[in-house]
């Protein structure tokens, strides 16, 4: 899952960065790449669509990194792992 | 001391072609852009024709993260102006794009963005929607975008009056010019309306036509909806002087009235005070009128109501003016409309020849005017007006003088 998880973290930030998904690193800010607030509410929208999860809206805010956002993403897959179990 | 307001820009996307020069070829060819509905299932509606902007390649345009931001309405706008600013070259200084007005006209906005995200929600059962749905679908998006991309500074709204939008755009930036609030414009319209739940309103109104748009001929069966957008570089005649700009055609007169009266059914005393209150703007007598570019829907309520409110202002008068309806051609763009038609004015006035009104059969005796029909008319036109009148009741004309150098 960790892998699926980066993989599409990573395609949905070149999207919107207009990169290619070889190009974004974990450690890449979203500023130095160029995806700015509204742009990280749309991946990040996708990624829910993508892995049927919801993320919390204060979420968000803690995005800084391709990294955090996989993290949050990750937070709200072990939520939604959590509520089934 | 109010200043004279000269347009020095055109840019168009229609039905007619992608550009200005396309959409003046197809006018002068009397040419209609009418043509079978493409963009949604025409076997699901009574009507079947539409004039689409067919040649229009958003890709052509557009990377594909800014086209995830804009929806098809906001596109024409954006293209257009693209066109209008590169043919006036305006000054792009700092300060000058402070001192530049953007007033766009849109009757339904984002129709296409809210269509698909409702059938995603209704039909396809999905929970979330688009987090760009809200700015895609907003009637001020062409407004915001252009000032974005451009950098223009100044007073930037859309107005919203159904099919006298971008009348009512283009006159509020004429009188900003004019007065000295800004020294530069950007007015126009844009609509894309060809979607499945916008058009299925437009068919329960009964006002579509099934076969073409005939305006002012006897057996005329309505509108045809029509996609598009164009805008109008404003400038002071002074600051189009100086730096030797060319020009396309001065604006002289802006007026508005309301109805007061049918949400549907159009009043000839409504459009008749517009027009005098364009010409009193104006300084204008009504003999001085040559041209008349129509509202001319072609629906049966509008052409004889119009040709008793030009009979009311211009007496004896209006048996000689021309007149025609150039959405015969390029569809009813709704909020697009008077810019269209603006800008097929003012091309008229500067090329020499009018606009015909295409697809005419034969005369109605309540639509009595010398309408041109099907072929254009070569013919020097001091004056010019062009009429909108939207559904609620809400008029609105210009008035437009030629241009000599």
């Amino acid at each position: 899952m960790e892998e699926r998880l980066v993989e599409a973290v990573k395609r949905e930030v070149a999207k919107y960065a207009e990169v290619t998904p070889d190009e974004v690193q974990l450690d890449d800010l979203f500023e130095t790449l160029g995806v700015d607030s509204l742009d990280a509410v749309g991946l990040v929208a996708d990624l829910e669509e993508e892995f049927e999860v919801t993320v919390p809206d204060d979420a968000l805010t803690s995005i800084y990194t391709v990294g955090d956002a996989v993290a949050v993403l990750r937070q709200a897959l072990d939520g939604a792992e959590d509520d089934q179990g | 001391m109010e200043r004279r307001v000269v347009v020095t820009g055109i840019g168009v996307v229609s039905a007619l072609g992608p550009d200005a020069s396309s959409f003046r070829r197809g006018l002068q060819a009397g040419r209609p852009g009418i043509a079978p509905i493409e963009r949604v299932d025409r076997s699901l509606f009574r009507f079947q024709h539409g004039a689409e902007a067919r040649g229009y390649d958003p890709e052509a345009h557009f990377s594909p993260k800014a086209l995830m931001a804009l929806d098809r309405f906001a596109q024409f706008a954006l293209v257009a102006t693209r066109e209008a600013l590169a043919d006036a070259g305006l000054p792009r200084t700092l300060e000058a794009k402070a001192r530049t007005a953007v007033v766009t006209g849109s009757s339904m906005g984002g129709q296409d963005t809210q269509d698909a995200g409702f059938a995603r929600l209704y039909r396809e059962g999905r929970r979330r929607l688009d987090p760009l749905s809200v700015p895609r679908t907003m009637a001020n998006a062409g407004a915001s975008h252009i000032s974005m991309a451009h950098g223009f500074g100044g007073p930037a709204y859309t107005v919203s009056s159904a099919c006298s939008s971008a009348n009512h755009a283009i006159g509020q930036a004429f009188w900003m010019v004019r007065s000295g609030l800004v020294d530069a414009a950007v007015a126009g319209g844009s609509e894309a309306p060809f979607s499945y739940g916008s058009l299925k309103a437009w068919e329960a109104l009964r006002v579509v036509s099934t076969d073409t748009c005939r305006p002012f001929s006897k057996d005329r069966s309505g509108m045809i909806l029509g996609e598009g957008g164009a805008m109008l570089v404003l400038e002071s005649l002074e600051q189009a002087a100086a730096r030797g700009a060319a020009v396309y055609g001065e604006i002289v007169g802006f007026g508005m009235s309301a109805d007061a009266h049918h949400l549907t059914q159009p009043s000839p005393d409504g459009a008749a005070a517009a027009i005098r209150a364009a010409l009193r703007d104006g300084g204008l007598a009504p003999e001085a009128v040559g041209y008349v570019n129509a509202h001319g829907t072609g629906t049966l309520a509008n052409d004889p109501m119009e040709t008793a409110a030009l009979r009311t202002v211009f007496g004896a008068h209006a048996g000689r003016l021309a007149v025609s309806s150039t959405k015969s051609m390029h569809g009813h763009a709704l909020g697009a409309a008077g810019a269209l038609e603006a800008a097929a004015t003012l091309l008229a006035l500067r090329h020499g020849w009018l606009p015909p009104t295409a697809n005419f059969t034969e005369p109605d005796p309540d639509c009595d005017l010398d309408v041109v029909p099907n072929a254009a008319r070569e013919a020097e036109v001091d004056v010019a007006i062009s009429n909108s009148f939207a559904f609620g009741g809400l008029n609105a004309v210009l008035a437009f003088r030629r241009w000599r150098a």
